[in-house]
């Protein structure tokens, strides 16, 4: 029965992983396809030059294996279970329910993102604040265990931090104050540690950024290794909250916590409903998603089953996923009457363009590799080099015949773990140019690319530019002609839902 | 017990340190030289060159390379060939004026083969100790991580001398660009910064300060920098650029300059005075000579249609802009110019000149030559071309020279190195080469600059930009730096 009872959270946890697997099936995937591990020397050395770089590492590394979505849902189940674990220990906490308290806000960092998935720039983000939260409680945990003799607790403390921050950034320097807020529980040289321990939060990273470090402005040393939630000019706190009802929800367990059942009761109400409501449930997104991930399958049947499945107005991205399922499985006619248009803006707090997002495929699935190999240099210079956009290079370079860019992209890709048969399969049409014309990929593109060129700039209104690019087309061959009958009939119906916003 | 496996453990350690790769005895000789990576086979190198690292392309288990210099002889196991520094410095010492023999030894399902030997040559010509360049990755119009580095050409040792992340916030970063040294000095140097914390910074012997030299007159801030060889002055054009993009065309995009024009800045008196400001001419890219009394530039005649700037038109007609070579007397006493005067009328060819770079002898003028436009680095048919000033007659220079962009290139302070960037190997990315030219023009096959490890080059997704050789490090560090960009900039 107290085995039962024990085990009871893992079991809600075990829950919330599943259910987390299962409607997030696309957004997971989609967020490894955003992410990129190396098995490089250098890679490791990329990201080792910020303070927080094995943090990071360590993230990408985990967020690849989103690629079986259930695999990466699983390892995540394993790390939540080893915090609360961890927790317990380190707090001494009597009920192990509270500890589900901070794994519902690393929840929350996942399932708020939405659109974030696209634009955020720390790597690894998915994993960041569980292997974070992991490290920190795992320090405070050692700090407890250390024998108050010698002066042992304190002199662990500075140690703690310098090699705490550099390896975990901000998560180093909090597990650094934990250990302060310990010292009043544990009743160990209470002040004396807690100044020892502000001092290490305050030099060490003014140390590293003089120092050791080149890459982060001094006004962000001590919040290396969290996520920038902004857009411009604007930041977005709001995203911040589960970060800092994480902070807040650990911290306070040093705290011996009244054993009330009322209490327990409130607190797991309330989290329950936090995540209820903040989770990011928007149809619109995890249709394009999916949508996305379909088109990535060939599987354009499903592209089509997916955005009937809508309810409400679409975003253009769904009507041009949909247009190119349409145009694909030769559905040019009246068909394209039997769905909704609109131009639904995504639910963002941020302008969405669908340049960062889907543009860049549609822009080579309709015969234009050049910008979309110009976008995803773009995003990658911004946004950080992804699965995705080495995938898409490498189609346009092959589609360009430029194959010794090819080949780089493709050296580049067989250092991940899951992609490295993608990339050999297309390796072999750099020595064997004739595959191409077999590719399900490829074969129908290849009558799309176009010999007139034209020196211009999207200004990242995609849509229009399609558009423009596509009606001046020399329609040389069957399928530009028809690609071009599609869209002036689509548009001449339709003119009115092509504003991007 | 415990301490016998522990003096036996450090037995066989002691035994592992001391066993030297040995060059199989028994082997096939295969007729072809071994596929490496860098393409190190027939180079010239200056003698104080960091070692040659390259890695074995062939598939086998393992590789022996053997170097060897008359009575020197260096043996290196494994698939990646990393000379010991010291050693090499020994090999390279002892091959001046004469060559390193470099022999493949590959392992493949037990069976050694051996390739043909290859060699290496070396000069006895040193070059610079340091080279800079900017890291940025591929990019169009983004950016995000950019640095100025500096690497020591007698070992791996690089660092960072400007960092824009120390200055760049969410909300906004910077674009930093065009570093520039006067005479291969590194107390002397200048960079720019654009957007957030944007100005020129300009260090001179220890004093730095930031400058906004923007006036009325000038298109932009300074951007193509070229300082006096001997005065606190620097040469800048300006210009006013936009990019566009090849929907087909592989070269993808396009950098045009709508306008151009020169100016002169003077670092003591914060001063700016127009040298070039003529209608429909394309002025950039200034270059001084030597000795400090011509201004060298490239210029391309380019008439709108309209009266007024029309960047749709110099879109449209991008392929009709070609630049010619051109220079202007300077007295350094009055610091006026005279009249311009044609160097090389490349337009004439059909082909278009940029980037002019006088030898430190004055002899020299070597140059990007393109079909057409002003940022040969985007144009895969670009290459170097050399004229010599006494007989004029420009030429490629093969023995440089790919089939992919050559790019940005400068001299070595005795005139006898050049470096360059090049994307040769993909198409994509530009790494710095450096190319040996004698004291009659004659150039050998240039080196990619060598890496601790050779496959750092194919892995890394930043290019190389602007390289410029130095006679000794930059010392400021990269936060000295960073306060100061976000200083405020002097009027």
């Amino acid at each position: 029965m107290q085995t039962a009872k024990r085990l009871f959270p893992y079991a809600c946890l075990l829950a919330v992983a599943v259910i987390l697997a299962i409607t997030e099936v696309d957004v997971l995937y989609t967020a490894q396809e955003q992410n990129l591990f190396l098995h490089t020397p250098l890679f490791f050395e990329q990201q080792m030059v910020k303070a927080g770089g094995l943090l990071t590492w360590a993230g990408c590394y985990f967020t690849q294996f989103f690629y079986y979505p259930m695999l990466g849902v699983g390892i995540l189940y394993l790390l939540w279970a080893l915090l609360m674990w961890l927790l317990q220990r380190t707090f001494r906490l009597s009920d192990q329910w509270l500890t589900l308290v901070p794994i519902a806000c690393l929840l929350l960092t996942i399932v708020t993102l939405g659109y974030w998935v696209y634009y955020l720039k720390l790597q690894g983000a998915l994993f960041d604040a569980t292997l974070g939260t992991i490290i920190a409680v795992t320090l405070t945990w050692v700090y407890r265990l250390l024998p108050a003799k010698y002066y042992l607790r304190t002199l662990y403390i500075p140690l703690a931090t310098c090699v705490a921050y550099p390896l975990f950034g901000f998560y180093g320097l909090w597990a650094t104050a934990l250990m302060a807020l310990m010292a009043w529980r544990i009743d160990s040289r209470r002040l004396t540690d807690s100044l020892v321990a502000l001092l290490a939060i305050i030099a060490v990273p003014l140390f590293c950024y003089h120092f050791i470090y080149h890459q982060t402005n001094i006004v962000n040393i001590y919040w290396t290794a969290l996520p920038v939630f902004s857009y411009g000019d604007h930041r977005f706190f709001a995203y911040y909250l589960p970060y800092i009802a994480l902070v807040g929800s650990i911290s306070i367990m040093v705290c011996p916590l009244p054993d009330k059942r009322w209490l327990r009761t409130t607190v797991l109400a309330v989290t329950c409903v936090a995540v209820g409501v903040f989770w990011y449930k928007d149809g619109n997104f995890h249709r394009e998603v999916a949508m996305s991930r379909s088109i990535d399958k060939q599987d354009w049947g499903q592209v089509l089953r997916t955005v009937q499945s809508a309810k409400g107005v679409p975003t253009r991205a769904m009507c041009l996923m949909r247009n190119l399922a349409l145009f694909r499985t030769g559905q040019v006619g009246d068909e394209m009457d039997l769905y909704v248009n609109g131009s639904a803006l995504p639910n963002a707090p941020f302008p969405v363009r669908m340049i960062h997002t889907f543009g860049k495929r549609l822009y080579m699935e309709y015969g234009i590799p050049n910008y979309c190999y110009r976008w995803c240099i773009e995003d990658g210079v911004e946004y950080g080099w992804t699965v995705e956009r080495l995938k898409l290079l490498i189609l346009c370079s092959i589609l360009n015949s430029e194959f010794i860019a090819a080949q780089r992209y493709i050296n580049t890709l067989k250092k991940t773990d899951f992609h490295d048969s993608w990339a050999r399969h297309y390796e072999s049409m750099l020595y064997h140019p004739q595959l191409m014309a077999n590719d399900p990929a490829l074969k129908p593109i290849l009558p799309l690319l176009r010999d007139d060129n034209f020196l211009t700039s999207d200004q990242s209104q995609y849509e229009h530019f399609m558009i423009e690019h596509i009606l001046s087309s020399p329609c040389s061959t069957r399928e530009q002609q028809a690609l071009t009958r599609f869209t002036t009939r689509y548009y001449q119906r339709n003119r009115s839902k092509i504003i991007e916003p | 017990m415990k301490q016998r496996v522990l003096l036996l453990l450090i037995a066989i350690l002691s035994l592992m340190a001391c066993q030297q790769t040995q060059v199989p005895a028994n082997y096939q000789q295969v007729k072809k030289e071994a596929p490496i990576y860098p393409d190190y086979a027939g180079v010239t190198i200056p003698v104080n060159i960091a070692p040659l690292n390259f890695e074995l392309l062939a598939p086998a288990d393992e590789a022996v390379t053997r170097f060897t210099v008359k009575d020197h002889e260096l043996v290196c196991g494994g698939l990646k060939v990393r000379p010991d520094l010291d050693e090499w410095k020994e090999l390279t010492a002892a091959a001046i004026g004469d060559s390193i023999s470099v022999e493949v030894f590959a392992e493949k399902d037990g069976q050694w083969v051996r390739f043909n030997p290859y060699y290496i040559y070396v000069s006895p010509d040193s070059i610079d100790s340091y080279l800079s360049y900017r890291m940025i990755s591929p990019s169009y119009v983004s950016y995000e991580e950019l640095t100025i580095n500096q690497r020591c050409l007698e070992n791996f040792d690089e660092q960072v001398i400007v960092d824009n992340m120390l200055c760049s916030t969410e909300a906004g970063g910077q674009c930093i660009n065009c570093h520039n040294y006067q005479q291969w000095n590194p107390e002397r140097m200048q960079f720019h910064a654009r957007h957030a914390h944007g100005g020129t910074v300009i260090v001179y012997d220890g004093q730095a300060e930031k400058v906004d030299m923007m006036n009325d007159t000038m298109l932009s801030p300074g951007v193509y920098p070229a300082w006096h060889p001997q005065l606190k002055l620097i040469a800048y054009s300006t210009n006013k650029t936009l990019q566009t993009f090849h929907t087909v065309d592989r070269n993808k995009i396009e950098v045009i300059d709508a306008e151009s024009d020169l100016v002169l800045y003077d670092i003591d008196h914060h001063q700016v005075t127009t040298i070039e400001q003529q209608p429909n001419e394309l002025e950039t890219f200034p270059c001084w000579s030597p000795d400090g009394r011509w201004l060298y530039f490239s210029s391309a005649h380019f008439e709108y249609a309209s009266d007024s700037v029309d960047l749709a038109e110099i879109t449209l007609r991008a392929q009709d802009v070609k630049y010619n070579l051109y220079r202007k007397p300077f007295n350094p006493e009055t610091r006026q110019f005279g009249p311009r005067e044609l160097v090389l009328a490349a337009d004439s060819m059909g082909l278009s000149a940029t980037l002019p770079r006088l030898s430190p002898d004055g002899r020299w003028l070597l140059f990007s030559m393109g079909q057409w436009g002003t940022f040969h680095i985007w144009h895969r048919d670009a290459d170097l071309w050399l004229m010599d000033l006494s007989t004029p007659a420009p030429h490629p220079i093969e023995e440089l020279n790919s089939p992919l962009a050559e790019g940005y290139h400068s001299w070595s302070s005795n005139g006898r190195w050049i470096v360059f960037s090049s994307r040769r190997n993909d198409g994509v990315f530009t790494r710095p080469f450096i190319g040996h030219i004698d004291s009659e023009g004659h150039a050998s096959k240039p080196f990619e600059l060598p890496t601790k490890d050779p496959d750092r080059h194919r892995q890394l997704m930043k290019s190389y930009n602007v390289p410029e050789l130095m006679r000794g490090p930059v010392t400021m560090t990269p936060q000295q730096m960073a306060d100061i960009l976000k200083g405020e900039a002097k009027k």
